[in-house]
């Protein structure tokens, strides 16, 4: 018995030891290899957060000029959220694409979850800009800007860093740098317990598994 | 300079970018055939022919802005590639090939053996098949591409795999062919068959098989990740099939004698009245 434990033992180490080298070679980046164990993240394909994060508390302003507060106007309601701009070449318009692709796919309230877009690059990011931007993706996608220190102190209260200017490039354009994960609020306490980072996380078949768990998803307490 | 194309993240630009490799390999080609009696006066118009739109499409296939394209951006421009090299430009080149070429291939017994081997129909077409549906494979396409030596790599697997499937049908002159006549067409038609799983999975797929083309900046709105994906699907099989039946066509054309009937050897006599025959 004793022998039959060593011997078990040892194959465990070594499997173990095989698998973690078959998984080094196998991932081309640890923040973008998709996990094959989601146990940490709750069986989701998102990052689930340290401690869950409140909506901002800032009033933005929609593409039609009015006054939108995301607390007051999502309350109850799933709500992905994602700083980007208008002007951005990869990052917001792939990301809008795939979460728009898959609010398409998808049937149940799940594929009614609100989609909101805010503006980081405040000189180029009008209204109309904004409105043309996300109705390549859907019309019902809602664009919100702000001024620039009220963007700022709502992603102070996120966590989110600060979007950055970069210098003209040779045609006069611009790149901001910016945050590129979404934010999704749970409808059931309206808080934010899980982000999507840009990347094999956000992929239009993960968005697909998890945007109906999201909806009826019981988070409870994630601190740690 | 890059000296290969692969996927980097980065918007697309229509900026011209040549990669070296592309125009290492395509010059390097020139100047070997050049030397190995391609170009001379009594080789053959329509081997020249081949050749030079062989070396053209090739260079298409591997440079700016197609290599590009479906390194990085969209996946039925990198369905046009495997196309391009594939199903023509191989076959033309080998057609053009210089006849020094098939006699260096046969002009030893190891030689002959090992081109034997290869171009024995099943082994070439297997090996063909699964270096094609190997290199199409998500978990294989996903890490190579993003650098310049796995899409190198990815490049050179598919050139090989088109040497390998009209080796036996269509080698170098003036090797004879492992394969001719109706087994040829019947060769040519499993060739137009059997990658066609992938084509398939590409196609019923529900999601954008591949994350570095779903991940990608987009270089034309209207065109999403899978419709990209299912136009890859389309041209893989229209446009690769199109290139093989046309070969099969040929061959079945030629076959059957031409357009104009058989030809015969010899001259034909007048007709006798029938006063002199009796």
């Amino acid at each position: 018995m004793t022998n039959r434990r060593q011997f078990l033992r040892t194959v465990g180490v070594g499997a173990a030891g095989f698998g973690l080298f078959g998984a080094a070679c196998t991932g081309t980046d640890g923040a973008d290899a998709e996990s094959d164990d989601n146990s940490d993240n709750l069986g989701f394909s998102g990052t689930v957060l340290g401690y869950p994060l409140a909506k901002p508390t800032v009033t933005f302003t929609d593409t039609s000029g009015q006054p939108y507060n995301i607390a007051e106007k999502t309350d109850g309601k799933l709500t992905l959220l994602f700083f980007g701009y208008t002007s951005c070449p990869d990052v917001c318009p792939v990301t809008l694409g795939i979460v728009a692709a898959t609010l398409k796919r998808l049937t149940g309230p799940a594929s009614k979850a609100n989609v909101l877009f805010v503006g980081v690059d405040t000189a180029r990011d009008t209204p109309q800009a904004m409105r043309a931007f996300l109705d390549r993706s859907s019309e019902e996608f809602v664009g919100l800007t702000a001024t620039p220190e009220l963007i700022d102190q709502a992603l102070t209260e996120l966590q989110l860093p600060a979007p950055v200017i970069d210098d003209p490039n040779a045609d006069e354009g611009y790149v901001v740098g910016h945050a590129s994960q979404v934010l999704v609020f749970s409808p059931n306490d309206n808080l934010a317990h899980i982000i999507y980072p840009f990347g094999n996380d956000s992929r239009g078949e993960n968005w697909s598994k998890d945007l109906p768990r999201l909806q009826t998803y019981e988070f409870g307490d994630t601190t740690r | 300079m890059r000296w290969w194309c692969s996927a980097n993240g980065a918007a697309w630009s229509w900026e011209w970018r040549p990669f070296i490799g592309a125009w290492v390999i395509i010059v390097g080609a020139v100047g070997w055939l050049a030397w190995a009696g391609t170009w001379r006066r009594d080789v053959a118009p329509r081997r020249k022919i081949a050749a030079v739109i062989g070396l053209v499409l090739l260079l298409g296939a591997i440079d700016w802005p197609l290599s590009a394209l479906g390194a990085g951006y969209i996946v039925s421009a990198q369905m046009i590639r495997q196309v391009m090299i594939v199903t023509i430009a191989v076959p033309l080149l080998l057609f053009g090939a210089p006849e020094s070429l098939g006699r260096w291939l046969e002009a030893t017994p190891r030689r002959r053996a090992v081109v034997r081997a290869l171009t024995y129909p099943l082994v070439s077409l297997g090996i063909a098949v699964v270096l094609l549906i190997g290199v199409s494979v998500p978990v294989v396409v996903d890490p190579l591409i993003t650098s310049q030596l796995g899409s190198f790599a990815l490049d050179m697997a598919w050139i090989s795999a088109g040497f390998l499937i009209w080796m036996p049908v269509q080698p170098p002159s003036p090797m004879a062919p492992r394969l001719s006549g109706p087994v040829a067409v019947m060769y040519l038609i499993a060739v137009s068959i059997a990658p066609l799983p992938v084509a398939f999975f590409m196609t019923w797929s529900e999601f954008p098989i591949y994350s570095v083309y779903e991940l990608a900046p987009r270089v034309f709105n209207s065109l999403d990740a899978k419709s990209d994906q299912e136009l890859a699907a389309a041209i893989f099989q229209v446009a690769g099939g199109l290139a093989i039946w046309i070969q099969i066509a040929v061959r079945f054309i030629a076959m059957s004698g031409g357009l104009s009937g058989p030809r015969f050897r010899g001259t034909l006599v007048p007709d006798a009245s029938p006063a002199e025959v009796s």
